[in-house]
């Protein structure tokens, strides 16, 4: 296992602090199937799925369930998210769902309240699994990066054939049911430089998604994103979504919710509205894999092979023991693990820090501002002026309201530094 | 028999943006974020320059009985 070097030692922090700092786990990511039928360019995983069953078998999903039961009730939760991912988790098969949610039910009984979601590539969605996303109230997602010809250049099967075709069939199928209005919960897209932004707001438009987000590629000093470079003065990700947000924003498009962009604009009102990959909120989320191994956030899994495993599985261990892992202390942190660049920073209550495995390298560990960092700065103070503008003048006034221009940010985050704070860059 | 109704003030500090200065913000994606914090946590925060600082606002619940 690589060494994670992790900016604070929190094994050896005093359990005051420890304990101030760490979230109940209220949010599972549930690896029900470790393959995908899709082979994208740019996934996240690392090699060690090749290892896992390929679907959780049934003696996991009764260990997993009964060790959630019981850290429910220490922790007196009355609510939790289970969220179904894979690989591609529709590959686990309906039988698996229903037993799952069977389980639960008899495992949780009447104190707890389980709320199911699933995020599936679309290609294998049929009407049959729409029924059973009825049937046992499931909300899902569905991946998808644009029209065909973006697509099509990343999200592609093992012999190389995009998948576009097969997704809108589906896609097309979800919109046009009306009864899936309140559990469809929109596309995510990972954003692809090469596709015209507008093109792409406007064929979302077209087909009637009426919820969406856009997702930064997952890199990190190490292994850049595509279109970041190591001087880290470009901001591509941000021009690329301010082309969106200034068309959504001035069209005042309601019939179209963007994530990222109301998570910005509800950030700058309310602190507390951060996420783990935006505004530094702290996460309460716990991965599970295909064999019953808990793990932080499974995207960590880009800082290195087995960057995540903890060692720990639902076979033998508490859930309350991954609360003694260094990692999920650092993941817990939020916005108060960020480095001093950040702290520094005018825009950290807004992006709080960026998420954290975009922030890490080999050589300072997680002690960087994310890779991101020019691109969230350019974004946040984009449309923090377009809303200062939506704000009566004479409001603005007496609270001396002004805007704040990324070249100022840049400035008042760091005097006489221009390089994003990347631990390589050169001024 | 009365209605009961809730009113929203937030409140700024020195100033306050009344539920009619909300519904005359400039854009309605911004007041559907701001409706969207009140429903939340029932508080609210703006910036202030020359950073993006916030500054905590409550809502005033007012109920009003009307006849």
């Amino acid at each position: 296992m690589p060494e994670q070097r992790l900016p604070i030692p929190y094994s050896a922090l005093p359990s005051s602090l420890i304990d101030a700092v760490r979230v109940p786990i209220d949010t599972y990511i549930i690896k029900v199937a470790s393959r995908c039928n899709l082979n994208c360019t740019y996934c996240y995983g690392d090699e060690s799925y090749q290892l896992q069953p390929y679907r959780m078998s049934s003696a996991t999903v009764l260990a997993f369930l009964s060790r959630v039961a019981s850290y429910c009730l220490e922790e007196h939760l009355q609510e939790i998210l289970f969220i179904f991912h894979g690989g591609e988790p529709l590959l686990a098969g309906k039988d698996f769902f229903r037993e799952f949610v069977t389980v639960a039910s008899a495992s949780l009984g009447i104190q707890v309240k389980p709320t199911y979601a699933l995020e599936t590539n679309g290609t294998l969605l049929t009407s049959e699994w729409l029924d059973l996303f009825r049937e046992l109230d499931i909300s899902f997602g569905i991946s998808l990066d644009g029209p065909a010809a973006i697509n099509d250049r990343n999200r592609v099967n093992h012999a190389g054939a995009g998948s576009y075709s097969k997704v809108r069939r589906a896609l097309d199928a979800v919109l046009a049911d009306r009864r899936l209005d309140q559990l469809f919960g929109g596309v995510l897209t990972v954003i692809n430089l090469a596709a015209e932004p507008l093109d792409l707001y406007h064929h979302w438009r077209e087909i009637g998604i009426r919820r969406c987000d856009f997702l930064l590629p997952d890199g990190t000093y190490d292994n850049l994103p595509p279109g970041l470079s190591p001087d880290g003065l470009q901001t591509p990700y941000a021009d690329w979504l301010i082309e969106i947000f200034d068309e959504w924003f001035k069209k005042e498009d309601t019939t179209l919710s963007i994530r990222i962009f109301e998570n910005i604009i509800k950030l700058l009102f309310d602190p507390e509205a951060g996420n783990d990959a935006l505004g530094g909120g702290q996460s309460g989320l716990l991965v599970v894999e295909t064999d019953g191994g808990m793990e932080p956030l499974d995207v960590l899994k880009i800082c290195g092979s087995e960057f995540t495993k903890l060692g720990l599985n639902v076979a033998r261990n508490e859930i309350r023991e991954v609360h003694s892992a260094d990692l999920m202390h650092l993941y817990q942190l939020g916005a108060t693990g960020i480095c001093n660049t950040c702290r520094a920073c005018p825009v950290v209550a807004v992006c709080g820090g960026g998420y954290l495995p975009h922030r890490y390298s080999s050589r300072c560990g997680f002690a960087n501002p994310s890779v991101y960092c020019r691109d969230l700065m350019k974004l946040i103070t984009h449309v923090r002026d377009r809303v200062l503008a939506a704000i009566p003048q004479h409001t603005c006034q007496k609270l001396r309201l002004r805007t704040l221009s990324y070249e100022e940010a840049l400035v008042l985050r760091v005097p006489g530094e221009l390089t994003g704070g990347r631990p390589d860059a050169k001024p | 028999m009365g209605e009961e109704k809730t009113q929203f003030t937030i409140d700024l500090g020195e100033i306050e943006l009344t539920d009619e200065e909300v519904s005359n913000l400039g854009n309605e994606l911004v007041k559907l974020a701001i409706e969207s914090v009140r429903k939340k946590s029932g508080s609210a925060a703006i910036l202030k320059e020359p950073y993006v600082r916030v500054l905590h606002v409550k809502a005033i619940h007012t109920k009003a009985i009307h006849a």
